[in-house]
C-alpha cells in the first residue's frame, strides 16, 4: 500500500469503516509512513477534541424532564383543540336542528351577538387554548410555539413591551404566539415548579394593556403585596389573576391554590 | 380513538426524548455553541416531531427523521440569532480553512489564545452545513458512512469526501497551520445539486 491509497482509506480506517484486512494494511502502513502517520493523528486530535468540548458541556439535569412536560402540555392543548371542534361541531348541529325545527322564525331571526372586537376575553382565550381548562367557547385562536424565549425576544417577535416573569421556584420551559382571527397577537409563557411537575404550571398570557378582559363578575380586585391592584378570580377549575403592568395586561392562570398565585405573583420580579 | 392515538403519539415521543435528547443537544450544541440554544432547540424538535407525528411513516427511520426536524429547527435559531454562526454557502474560489475564521479576530489574537478546542468549537459551529452535518453526524452521532449517505441523499464518496474535508480544515484551524495544500476547496457535484435543492443552510 503505498501513502496515497493510505491516506484516502485514513477516515474510514478511524471510523471503523473498514474490513479488517485492508484495516490491517493501513495500520501496516502507518507504523511505517510518518507523514501518514501525522494525518492519522490529526483526525484523531478533531476527534478528541469534539468528544472533550461534550465532556464539558452537559445538558441541565432536568432537561428530559422538561421537554417532556413540554409535550404533555402540548397535548393538553390538543385535547382542548379537539375538544373544541367536537363541542363547536355538537353545537353547531344542535342550533341548526333547532333552526329547522323552528323554521317559521328563521327568516327574522336576530343575528347571534358578536363579541367585542377591542378585547380578549380571558376565559374565552383560556378555554380555547389553555390546559386543564374547562370547555371551550371560542375557536379563533391560532398558536404557534416558539420554544422557551425570554420576554425581549418574545417582544421582538409581537411588536409589544412583554413583561419578563421571575416566579420563585418555577422556570420557563416554552413559550407561545398566540393571533386571534381578528389579527390581534398576544404571547403565552409556560412556567414549570422546579421539580419539573406540570400539575402544578402556571401560563402567563400577556398582551397589549387594554387587549385582555375578563368577563366574570365573580372576580374580586386586590392589591399585592408589592402594591399592585389585581383581579382574582376563577377559570373553571383554575386560579386566575389579572394585572395590567407597563404597557402590558398580564394575565396569569394556573391550577395551584389563588393564595398561592398571589403570593407568587405579588413576589415576582 | 383521538385520545388513543394522542397516547401512543406521547408514548412514542418520549421514547425518543429518553433515546436521543442528549444525541441531539450535544449535536445541537456543537452547532450554536450556546446552552440555553442548544436546550431550546432540542426540546422544540421534539414538540414539533409530536405535533407532526401523523407524518411519520411508522416503521421507518426515526432517528433521521428528528434530525431533519433538529436541522430545521437550528436553522430557525440561526436566522433569528445574529451572534449565531454565519452560514453562507460555499462558492467556487471560497477557501474552506478561511471561511471558519472569525473575521473579528486577528491571526495573532487568535494564536495568544492558544486554546485549540475554543478554536475547534469555533470552526464547527462556522463550518457550512453540508460539511458540519456529515462531521457531526460521525462524530457525534455515531452514524455509519451509509446512513449519513442516505440521510443527507449523497454517495458515499462525497460524505468520506466532505469528512475528510473538514477534518484537515479544522486540524488546521485548531493548530494554526495551513500546510495542506492537497485540501481541495472546491465544492464537489453533489454540494452544488444539494444547494439548488435545498438552499445552502438545510441539513
Amino acid at each position: 500500500m503505498n501513502c496515497e491509497q493510505a491516506r484516502e482509506l485514513l477516515g474510514p480506517a478511524s471510523d471503523n469503516e473498514l474490513a479488517n484486512e485492508s484495516a490491517a494494511m493501513v495500520a501496516g502502513h502507518i507504523s511505517k509512513c510518518n507523514q501518514c502517520q501525522s494525518e492519522w493523528e490529526q483526525i484523531l486530535s478533531v476527534r478528541a477534541g469534539i468528544v472533550d468540548i461534550l465532556a464539558q458541556q452537559k445538558p441541565s439535569d432536568d432537561f428530559e424532564k422538561r421537554i417532556i412536560s413540554a409535550l404533555h402540555h402540548d397535548q393538553q392543548a390538543s385535547k382542548v383543540k379537539y375538544m373544541t371542534t367536537f363541542f363547536i361541531g355538537a353545537a353547531a348541529t344542535v342550533l341548526l336542528v333547532s333552526l329547522a325545527l323552528t323554521s317559521p322564525y328563521f327568516a327574522g331571526r336576530t343575528p347571534l351577538p358578536v363579541q367585542s372586537q377591542n378585547a380578549i376575553v380571558a376565559e374565552n382565550l383560556v378555554a380555547s387554548i389553555g390546559h386543564h381548562s374547562s370547555g371551550p367557547e371560542d375557536p379563533s385562536f391560532v398558536v404557534d410555539y416558539v420554544g422557551k424565549k425570554d420576554a425581549s425576544d418574545l417582544a421582538a417577535k409581537v411588536g409589544f413591551a412583554v413583561q419578563k416573569i421571575k416566579l420563585a421556584n418555577y422556570g420557563l420551559y416554552g413559550s407561545d404566539i398566540v393571533k386571534t382571527s381578528d389579527g390581534k397577537t398576544l404571547v403565552r409563557m409556560c412556567f414549570n415548579s422546579s421539580d419539573g411537575s406540570s400539575a402544578d404550571c402556571i401560563d402567563c398570557y400577556q398582551a397589549p394593556t387594554g387587549l385582555l378582559s375578563l368577563r366574570k363578575t365573580s372576580m374580586r380586585q386586590i392589591t399585592l403585596e408589592n402594591g399592585q391592584v389585581a383581579s382574582i378570580g376563577k377559570l373553571g377549575n383554575q386560579s386566575a389573576l389579572l394585572l395590567s403592568s407597563n404597557g402590558a395586561d398580564v394575565l396569569y392562570v394556573s391550577p395551584i391554590a389563588s393564595e398561592k398565585l398571589i403570593k407568587l405573583v405579588a413576589s415576582a420580579s | 380513538m383521538f385520545f388513543q392515538e394522542n397516547a401512543f403519539k406521547k408514548k412514542t415521543v418520549e421514547g425518543w426524548v429518553r433515546a436521543y435528547s442528549r444525541e441531539f443537544y450535544n449535536y445541537a450544541f456543537m452547532r450554536l455553541r450556546k446552552h440555553e440554544e442548544a436546550e431550546d432547540v432540542v426540546q422544540t424538535t421534539f414538540v414539533r416531531a409530536f405535533r407532526s407525528f401523523s407524518s411519520f411513516k411508522q416503521g421507518s427511520n426515526e432517528k433521521a427523521w428528528l434530525y431533519a426536524i433538529l436541522g430545521n429547527a437550528i436553522k430557525d435559531i440561526v436566522r433569528q440569532a445574529s451572534a449565531g454562526p454565519q452560514y453562507k454557502a460555499i462558492e467556487e474560489d471560497d477557501d474552506l480553512e478561511n471561511l471558519l475564521v472569525d473575521s473579528r479576530e486577528t491571526p495573532d489574537l487568535v494564536a495568544s489564545r492558544k486554546i485549540e478546542y475554543e478554536l475547534l468549537a469555533t470552526g464547527i459551529a462556522n463550518l457550512p452545513e453540508h460539511f458540519a452535518a456529515p462531521l457531526l453526524l460521525r462524530e457525534v452521532s455515531d452514524m455509519s458512512y451509509k446512513d449519513i449517505a442516505d440521510y443527507l441523499s449523497v454517495p458515499v464518496g462525497t460524505v468520506m469526501s466532505r469528512l475528510s474535508r473538514a477534518r484537515k480544515a479544522l486540524f488546521d484551524l485548531m493548530t494554526g497551520s495551513n500546510s495542506d495544500e492537497q485540501t481541495n476547496t472546491k465544492p464537489d457535484k453533489a454540494s452544488k445539486k444539494e444547494q439548488s435543492k435545498r438552499g445552502p443552510n438545510e441539513l
